[in-house]
């Protein structure tokens, strides 16, 4: 019984990690069409919700690779391992929980590997962890997936507003809003396959530790797949207002032109990326688009403190939510690893801060109202950018 | 420096990644804005009562530059579901 209720602690906890996972991601795809008015928030949202939903079902790859290569699979396996794995997700999801407290856009998967490392070190010491294995996984990926979406989303930009110099201000606007539908979706899709399954894959770990499931015919059972769709789905429908309106407006001002062509540079990497098999963060490969449009457009302008901001938090990511877990391992060690006390606190303790978060962000509330472009005039979108396009003006 | 850096950084997947990403991120950008283009040039057209040969020719590059986007997105869900 013991294992039984710290399992279903564990499977509680990676769901509440997936649900945070879906609010603090949302902006990725989203951020730019609401934005520029493409779409109404609300809306936008829901969109993004139903295609991570149906994301989550569409590739069955052994979703279990966030486990690997970082941390010995020795650590995360057993009944101590799932301590390790609780104190883990709990790391990753109050260390999300902060970012989107801050309005930072800081990477889930950043985290969830943060959180592994620092339980797995708190359990059997840095023996456990491949430093080759983070800078691989983890710190090359990231600096690459802004250099490179950021690349392609500067030329792309730049392309763009050449063609809109022959199209006019009002047909480029309404024409690449209703093309950043179908590339904002599309990102949506893809982080729908891509972070559902880190998460199936945690819970699929936790399974096979406790013997409900064969590591030799490894397979997520269809359960595990509805409930990480489902609470990923349900995470991005709350909407994530606060990363949304610095992906979309803090970074820089956003164009529908810009738009488009950060969500189809960010979907084309992202893609392109896992088809190769080099995963690279979505967050931060849509930063880097949004930030590579912003310089795109001439006279556009990128706000490098809001930048900076964002830098450090992917900086301190991995090092926060590590710490995080292994206090929460150690916490969780005074009342005794094979006992159900120690688990039951710590999944208390993340209810708490979570709660405590939330109230907190009462105070300055940004909500789907306050970012509704849909029935902004021309004048008010130039006014909002603070200086005109010279090749929409 | 590129030979310490090799073994922790695929630059043979790498390339691979910038290319593709080039080709069909900034490539459905410019694509998409010659189906506008298209668009514009055969409503303009038709607006100044030009006859056939504009507007059909208008029309044919939106409907190619239209295929050609919605190609690229099936084959992005193609992707997907080949990880």
């Amino acid at each position: 019984m013991g294992s039984e209720l710290v399992l279903i602690l564990v499977i509680a906890a990676a769901l509440a990690f997936d649900f945070t996972n879906g609010f603090h991601d949302t902006a990725n795809a989203m951020a730019t069409s609401i934005a520029t008015g493409a779409l109404k928030p609300r809306t936008a949202v829901l969109i993004s919700a139903a295609l991570n939903f149906i994301g989550a079902f569409i590739s069955i790859s052994v979703a279990a690779t966030i486990a690997k290569g970082i941390v010995e699979p020795a650590v995360t396996g057993g009944a101590d391992g799932l301590a390790v794995v609780e104190a883990a997700l709990i790391g990753a999801m109050t260390w999300n929980l902060i970012t989107w407290y801050f309005t930072i856009p800081s990477s889930s998967s950043h985290a969830l590997i943060g959180g592994l490392i620092g339980a797995a070190i708190a359990d059997v010491g840095s023996s456990a962890v491949s430093v080759h294995g983070i800078i691989q996984k983890v710190v090359a990926p990231g600096v690459l997936a802004i250099l490179i979406c950021g690349g392609v989303a500067y030329l792309a930009t730049t392309a763009a507003y050449l063609l809109i110099r022959r199209l006019g201000q009002e047909d480029a606007r309404r024409g690449y809003r209703y093309g950043q539908i179908g590339s904002a979706s599309l990102v949506s899709l893809a982080h729908g396959t891509n972070d559902a399954q880190k998460t199936m894959g945690v819970i699929a770990l936790a399974l096979i530790a406790t013997g409900h499931l064969s590591a030799a015919n490894f397979t997520v059972p269809i359960w595990v797949k509805l409930l990480c769709a489902t609470a990923m789905a349900l995470g991005t429908a709350t909407g994530g207002w606060r990363i949304i309106n610095t992906m979309g407006n803090r970074i820089t001002t956003v164009e529908s032109p810009q738009g488009f062509a950060a969500e189809s540079s960010s979907a084309a990497t992202i893609l392109a990326s896992s088809y190769y098999g080099y995963p690279l963060s979505t967050t931060q490969i849509v930063s880097g688009g949004v930030m590579g449009a912003g310089l795109g457009r001439r006279g556009g302008v990128v706000h490098w403190p809001v930048v900076g901001q964002m830098a450090i938090a992917w900086v301190i990511t991995l090092p926060s939510a590590a710490i995080v877990g292994g206090l929460m391992w150690h916490i969780s060690d005074i009342f005794g690893t094979n006992t159900n006390a120690g688990a039951i606190v710590i999944a208390l303790l993340a209810a708490a801060i979570a709660l405590g978060l939330w109230t907190l962000s009462k105070r300055n509330r940004i909500t789907a109202s306050d970012l509704d472009r849909t029935s902004a005039t021309p004048e008010v979108e130039a006014e909002r950018a603070g200086d005109v396009s010279p090749a929409l003006a | 420096m590129f030979v310490l850096a090799s073994p922790l950084v695929d630059w043979s997947a790498i390339w691979k990644i910038c290319l593709m990403a080039l080709a069909a991120g900034a490539g459905t950008v410019v694509i998409f804005g010659f189906m506008l283009l298209g668009l514009k040039f055969a409503g303009t057209s038709e607006a100044h009562g030009t006859q056939g040969g504009s507007r059909v020719g208008g029309l044919a590059v939106a409907v190619l530059c239209g295929g050609i986007c919605i190609g690229i997105i099936v084959l992005g869900i193609y992707a997907m579901t080949q990880k």
